[in-house]
């Protein structure tokens, strides 16, 4: 039962880790970022693909981190000087590119084989189920990258991206360079991303495309907008919260008649239906202040 | 890499692909404009209401046994009240609420996801078809274009012309235009938007729907091929300008004749490519659109 | 020698068939206080987002200080010592008054993030530095009672205030106001008059658009009055107050 437990807890954390990037960038700044899985995809297949041509992991998985912000960089000059919805599209045509990237370049990627055989981090000497170790790295990355955004929004860098997100044309004109603030916004959002592919991948043993879907995207958007965006403890409770509907409904399933596709499309219209009602009538989420909300317009 | 190498290749069997692909996008464009113009959004759920026009036309054709024309008038009937259902039930209390452009476009990712979720859970995931006798194609200079692609194209233009009529010639599309250009100007002019909105919901999910029909005819009938055309639709749009349904016609021709050859250079797997592509170029070039948009 | 802080050349601005902009010119010397008028759909606020960078010109130059600025996005400008307030107030509701004040301070080392970490002593002090001169500003605005309050939560005449103040946090040199006294009580508004006359005084240049007459009149050493997108005629307040043209265009159309 603990095993489970702890399996189950990894995914929350990984989800976690890769949701506070996606908070940073929308939350915070209030960039509509569609195409987060593609980060998310860089930072899995970089590790393992760097790894498994010799380098050590450290660099693999610094390469991941620093890769996915790169890329971050690349999607944001065409489109961060433009309206929201610029961003929000060009990003969906991003991560659907990589992952068709990933599916098609077999000669590098193994196309929709995926890949296995890679290292873990310190695996050869972990005594213990390494399971717990992993458990133990992502909570500890999970607290540090919490820890670490909390100080960066709350300084007056943080004040900054606030701003832009409520008015741009307000630190605009007082002197602030927007552009060059969403675009931090947005590589570092997508380095964290870059990391939790990383800890997916050391997590499944095993990546393939069909991990980086869209969906994946959308998972960590109802995970930001229930638990309450610009709160990162609430994206915490989110990813408990949804993981918990996950794994719930699984065991559901024997209990109703439906087949499987079904129950997963049964699930993804309940996250759409709490996406749709949460932005009509609780846009703040779950733990967001609701005076802040009313006020918007 | 997978590159064609059968008779197929031919540049004129891609333009007549593309021709017939852009008539397809061109329809999805414009409904898709004409909501970005008039609400200011980007609805992220046109493209699930594309595949949605298909299945319920399939029902019709393939279940109930209905002939194919008729299934066609009524599933975009259905479509277009179907539209104009969630502008009650959705969009108009969001606007009543003054929500901003960022909420909308959220709320119409989980609409997204609700359509084509709902789409899987009814009818699965597995390709339909639409009951139709196989006919040969028509062979003319090297070029084969089937009768689906025909009536098709002939469908998509019938469409295209009837649109530009409509938006003329007739007092609800006058408003439409109207209130694209200004909401407010409109308002004091007189203008009852939330009626000329309902009529753009009915419109635009009913050309969705049309598109998305006749891409079914085209290709096959799958709960993800919205998808496949999202970027496309929403190149389109950009290149034409936002707002500009004329700009999303000519957008659609260009994307749809871009993609069919690009497959002269590029695999066909990354066509999705051109589109992403062109959109970028059009973004950091002339971000208005090649013909200007209501909205930059 | 008086200079020129502010020129505006031929300026012009085009919207989709109408002229808004139609070839203004004009100066403001340093160290003045220049009232902009004219009735509504004169041009005004349309020149002030092109002297701001806000828009785009279609044709036309402007200088600051000697210098070509038309080109420079806004921010730059800012930079440089040209701020400007909005007609519909942009406070930054979500956030409180005191962060809107915050914010405004030019250049602050805690902006950057390699400073935020490795730099935190001088960050925290710079800080405390800017919390002191907030609510400096704060006192002098009456708004001290409500500085964590959210910003949407203030009145509109409260709200003037506050981007006034914010504006004020940049250290301009040269600051373009869009009807700062609206909704402000008349109490509030001679204060207001009192102090941009101080700031002229410690070196500070004002720009303001407004509708009320006597106001503008009493704070301005010059009126630039406007009428079709154009400075038709610039002069003492009390000269341009009692012209023909002027009272015309208000009497006869604008407010």
């Amino acid at each position: 039962m603990i095993d489970y437990l702890v399996a189950i807890s990894i995914i929350v954390g990984i989800y976690a880790i890769f949701s506070i990037g996606l908070n940073l960038e929308w939350g915070f700044t209030g960039l509509i970022n569609f195409g987060h899985v593609g980060f998310l995809a860089i930072g899995a297949y970089t590790t393992v693909l760097m790894n498994q041509s010799g380098a050590p992991l450290w660099l693999s998985m610094a390469s991941a981190v620093v890769l996915a912000g790169f890329f971050g960089l690349l999607v944001g000059i065409p489109t961060l000087r433009l309206r929201k919805d610029y961003l929000a599209i060009v990003t969906i045509g991003f991560s659907e590119i990589v992952r068709l990237f990933l599916l098609n370049e077999e000669w590098l990627t193994r196309g929709p084989m995926g890949l296995f055989g890679f290292d873990r981090p310190f695996e050869a000497m972990i005594p213990f189920d390494y399971n717990y170790f992993l458990f133990i790295l992502v909570f500890g990355s999970l607290a540090v990258i919490y820890l670490l955004v909390e100080k960066l929004v709350r300084s007056p860098w943080g004040r900054v991206l606030k701003s832009i997100r409520e008015d741009e044309d307000v630190p605009a004109a007082l002197g602030k360079d927007v552009f060059l603030y969403k675009i931090q916004a947005l590589m570092i959002g997508s380095a964290i991303a870059g990391l939790a592919g990383a800890f997916l991948a050391f997590n499944m043993q095993y990546i393939s495309p069909r991990n980086f879907i869209p969906m994946e995207t959308f998972y960590a958007w109802i995970i930001v907008v229930l638990g309450g965006s610009a709160r990162n403890k609430g994206t915490i409770l989110g990813a408990i919260l949804v993981q918990s509907f996950y794994t719930g409904t699984r065991y559901l399933q024997d209990y109703v008649p439906l087949a499987s596709h079904q129950m997963g499309a049964l699930r993804v219209i309940v996250i759409g239906v709490l996406l749709v009602l949460l932005m009509m009538y609780k846009p703040q989420g779950l733990l967001g202040r609701k005076e802040e909300l009313t006020l918007g317009q | 890499m997978k590159k064609l190498t059968n008779v197929n290749t031919t540049m004129l069997q891609l333009i007549v692909n593309g021709i017939v692909l852009g008539s397809i996008i061109a329809l999805a464009a414009i409904g898709l404009t004409m909501v970005y113009g008039v609400l200011n959004f980007a609805n992220f759920s046109h493209a699930d209401f594309m595949a949605l026009g298909a299945y319920i036309a399939f029902v019709l054709n393939v279940v109930l046994g209905l002939n194919i024309i008729l299934s066609f008038f009524i599933a975009i009937a259905i479509a277009g009240a179907l539209g104009v259902l969630l502008d009650f039930l959705v969009w108009k209390p969001m606007r009543r609420k003054n929500a901003d452009l960022v909420s909308l476009v959220i709320v119409s990712i989980g609409l997204s996801l609700i359509v084509r979720n709902a789409i899987i859970f009814i009818w699965g995931g597995s390709t339909r078809n639409f009951d139709l006798p196989v006919q040969r194609g028509i062979e003319m200079l090297g070029v084969t274009i089937t009768h689906n692609q025909l009536t098709g194209l002939g469908t998509a233009i019938l469409f295209i012309v009837l649109v530009h009529f409509f938006l003329k010639n007739t007092k609800i599309g006058k408003a439409m235009r109207a209130i694209s250009d200004d909401i407010n100007l409109a308002r004091i002019s007189g203008i009852d938007s939330d009626k000329v909105i309902m009529w753009m919901w009915f419109i635009g999910i009913g050309l969705a729907a049309v598109a998305g029909i006749l891409y079914g005819l085209e290709t096959t009938i799958r709960p993800n091929m919205g998808w496949f055309l999202i970027l496309p639709m929403f190149a389109a749009v950009i290149l034409g300008g936002i707002g500009n349904p004329y700009g999303a016609m000519v957008g659609g021709m260009v994307i749809g004749l871009s993609q069919e050859l690009s497959m002269l250079i590029l695999p066909s797997e990354y066509k999705m490519g051109v589109s992403l592509g062109i959109m970028i170029l059009v973004l950091l070039i002339k971000p208005e659109g090649i013909f200007g948009g209501t909205k930059t | 020698m008086v200079q020129e802080i502010l020129r505006v050349r031929d300026v012009k601005k085009y919207f989709g068939g109408v002229m808004a902009v139609d070839g203004a010119s004009f100066s403001v010397e340093e160290q003045t206080i220049r009232g902009l008028i004219g009735a509504n759909g004169a041009g005004k606020t349309t020149l002030f987002n092109l002297i701001t960078g806000y828009y785009k010109l279609d044709s036309g130059k402007i200088f600051f200080e000697g210098e070509r600025v038309d080109q420079l996005p806004t921010f730059k400008k800012a930079r440089i010592g040209m701020v400007r307030t909005f007609q519909l107030t942009k406070v930054l509701s979500r956030m409180t008054v005191m962060e809107n004040l915050l914010l405004g301070h030019k250049m602050q080392s805690g902006e950057q993030i390699h400073n935020i970490f490795f730099r935190q002593k001088m960050v925290a002090d710079e800080e405390a530095g800017i919390v002191e001169k907030a609510l400096e500003k704060l006192e002098f605005f009456d708004l001290i009672h409500m500085k964590d309050d959210y910003a949407g939560a203030l009145s509109g005449g409260q709200k003037r205030l506050l981007e006034m103040a914010r504006a004020l946090m940049t250290d301009p040199k040269m600051l373009l106001l869009d009807e700062p006294f609206a909704g402000v009580n008349p109490t509030l508004a001679k204060k207001l008059v009192r102090r941009i006359k101080e700031l002229k005084d410690m070196g500070m240049t004002f720009l303001i658009i407004e509708h009320d007459i006597p106001l503008i009149t009493e704070v301005s050493d010059t009126l630039s009055f406007m009428n079709h997108g154009r400075i038709i005629l610039e002069g003492p307040p009390e000269d341009v107050k009692h012209d023909p043209r002027v009272l015309d265009a208000y009497l006869g159309g604008g407010s």
